[in-house]
């Protein structure tokens, strides 16, 4: 089949014809969920018998779970470092998995070192049909038809090196995106030059500018929901900059991006005059009413991680941006290391586990390490909190991922489960387990009370104040006349009480003190995503901080207090 | 903002007055646009310079990965206020600041 003879229909087409016989399988082995997963466990284990661990654990003679579970220790990071070097260094393979690696992927490392992954080619095929084919199965069952004859605004910037002999390094979404180059430029508004930026490119505008001058836009897919929120405000702000540059066919000199990226673009548009006046009637008249669906009149649906952390975006975006019109497609759990699950529906925030995908354990939180409590996935109970322990088909055995999960519910026999928090990121004054969840409902309902905007917040448990207490560094807009800083920290420690009791009672007891709060500068959050992508960072792996853990963060973050509001 | 400019050969130093907010921040944005091609050195001379925010320091920041394209930058006379700015963000890391 010849893509590039493809309509954009066609190729939608196609997708969700090979979206429907991923999600066709997952359905029928969510009935013997239990039996699929002890299968690919005892298929690594067969497949992995020879690598330096295989030998080291003698995967040839294990014969069951229990057995795997006794012989094999669960293991951090620290315990694959040196082979991952060798594999990258030497070349040498067969040490953590027989699988073909050509691929490594950076994670996004909590405490700002990202660790390196290899990611074999079994891991990238199971990805591609459950992650990519589920997606695309559940839009031909739940969209209207009419989405296939639209493009998508991709906000994804893929950056891959080669690092040597062929091998390549990068974030796994821009492995993903680079297998879908021979059609990315046809079903999707943004031009390649965005997707695989170079130099000093700025791919945000040339997202926004692009996607605005297709009115045929009918999805907008990102990573995270954060990038959506964030080219929406972009597009507010440089509205007419950008319909200027529609209007007369040209890219404003002061967007940065190298002279040869600027003629190629320049060589594929030209003067659009009806569609800008279209748009400038919208943003004069409509700005603030769900403008999102003004612009873009087919929009069907947004897709992106939207749970936890990234709650708020998916509020923002419903409250500001879009109507009911359009669906919400969460990602499901997914990191560098493996699928976890994937969503079997629209609006949908629960997911559910691919049994084909890792072997899943899973450890209580509440176990407290003790290691006798892990549980196989047809044991686990609905409404209970684990960290999920993986073994999966890149060389990771037993492997804690520190991502604490709730079983929200069963669809047949396969556990539907939801993202809580990091583990790690569980912050505690005085023994008082706050979670970033709580920490997130209380500045959502802090702006939703009085009024404002959050752009985007951080806390930095102060343990070293006496008595000890938490302090949100809270970016906010249109704040309405006559807040003060001591109404927001008032409903903020309200809101605290509330999502955490425990900490409450600290306070009552006077061995933790009240939040303080401090409001950041305007453009502070854009300007920290910006510092760590010039100091290296994959933008696609960026997460918010929501908790300060480091010096680094708190220095920054402190730094750039608004003082006036200090006063 | 006023932005007084001084231009010998391919070496520009831009000197901002005042503020740099997010008010002045477009402005200041726009001289290292268009007006930086074909520039080998740039120099911030932040001597009349009496407060810079985030907008600020994110337009800086555009200059300097322009100029690691083309050239170098570097930023001089920073009074004491912008220079604690700058080390609690890092930028000093990444930018030289004399």
């Amino acid at each position: 089949m010849n893509l590039n003879e493809l309509t954009i229909e066609q190729i939608n087409t196609f997708s969700v014809q090979q979206g429907a016989t991923a999600l066709s399988k997952l359905r029928e082995e969510s009935y013997n969920a239990m039996e699929e997963n002890e299968a690919l466990l005892m298929r690594i284990l067969k497949d992995n018998k020879d690598t330096e661990i295989g030998k080291k654990y003698d995967f040839a003679s294990i014969e069951s779970i229990e057995e795997y579970q006794k012989r094999l220790p669960v293991t951090t990071y620290d315990d694959y470092a040196e082979y991952v070097l060798r594999m990258i260094n030497n070349n040498q393979s067969n040490l953590m998995t027989a699988y073909d690696v050509d691929l490594y992927c950076e994670t996004n490392g909590t405490l700002g070192n990202p660790k390196i992954m290899p990611m074999s080619s079994n891991a990238i095929a199971v990805q591609n049909t459950y992650n990519s084919g589920v997606f695309n199965g559940i839009k031909g069952e739940e969209l209207d038809p009419s989405w296939m004859k639209g493009r998508a605004m991709t906000l994804m910037e893929c950056k891959m090196v080669e690092i040597k002999d062929g091998k390549k390094y990068g974030a796994l979404s821009s492995i993903m995106m680079s297998e879908m180059k021979p059609v990315l430029e046809k079903i999707s508004s943004t031009p390649f030059e965005a997707l695989f930026p170079v130099g000093d490119t700025d791919a945000r505008y040339l997202q926004a500018r692009f996607a605005l001058a297709a009115s045929d836009i009918t999805q907008i897919n990102a990573t995270f929901l954060s990038f959506v929120a964030e080219i929406m405000r972009y597009i507010e702000t440089h509205w007419q900059m950008l319909v200027d540059d529609i209007e007369k066919g040209t890219i404003n000199q002061e967007i940065r991006m190298p002279d040869d990226v600027r003629n190629n673009l320049l060589a594929k548009i030209s003067p659009m005059p009806e569609r800008a006046a279209e748009l400038r009637k919208i943003f004069e008249e409509e700005m603030h009413t769900k403008i999102a669906v003004k612009i873009w009149k087919n929009l069907k649906l947004i897709s992106g991680v939207g749970t936890g952390a990234f709650e708020i975006y998916d509020n923002k975006l419903k409250e500001r941006y879009v109507d009911d019109s359009v669906k919400f497609f969460y990602a499901g759990i997914s990191s560098t290391e493996a699928m976890f699950s994937v969503p079997l529906g629209m609006d949908i925030k629960d997911s559910a586990l691919v049994p084909n995908s890792i072997f899943y354990e899973f450890l209580p939180v509440d176990a407290n390490d003790d290691f006798s409590k892990i549980v196989t996935l047809d044991k686990v109970e609905v409404g209970k909190d684990y960290e999920i322990i993986m073994t999966n088909l890149s060389g990771l055995y037993r492997y804690r991922m520190r991502d604490c999960i709730k079983v929200m519910g069963m669809y047949n026999n396969l556990p539907l489960i939801r993202f809580q928090y990091r583990i790690d990121q569980v912050v505690d004054l005085i023994d008082d387990h706050t979670s970033e969840i709580a920490l997130t409902k209380t500045a959502t309902d802090t702006a939703k009370k009085l009024g404002f905007e959050l752009v985007d917040f951080s806390v930095f448990a102060d343990r070293e104040a006496m008595p000890p207490k938490y302090i949100y560094l809270i970016e906010a807009v249109n704040i309405p006349d006559g807040i003060e800083l001591g109404a927001i920290q008032k409903c903020i420690n309200e809101n605290l009480d509330k999502y955490n009791p425990e900490l409450a009672a600290q306070i009552a007891k006077e061995m933790c003190a009240p939040a303080d709060v401090h409001l950041l500068q305007e453009e502070t959050y854009m300007l920290y995503r910006d510092l760590m992508v010039m100091k290296g960072r994959n933008s696609a792996q960026l997460k918010p901080v929501r908790i300060i853990i480091n010096e680094l963060q708190r220095r920054f973050f402190f730094g750039l207090v608004e003082k006036e509001w200090e006063a | 903002m006023n932005i007084e400019k001084n231009m010998n050969g391919t070496k520009l130093t831009l000197i901002p007055v005042g503020r740099l907010d997010t008010t002045t921040s477009p402005q200041f944005e726009a001289e290292i646009g268009d007006p930086l091609n074909g520039i080998s050195e740039l120099i911030i001379d932040m001597k009349k310079l009496e407060y810079i925010s985030s907008a600020g320091l994110r337009v800086i920041l555009k200059a300097q990965k322009k100029m690691n394209i083309q050239g170098s930058m570097k930023i001089i006379n920073v009074c004491d206020s912008i220079r604690e700015v700058f080390d609690v963000t890092g930028f000093n890391e990444i930018i030289t600041i004399e």
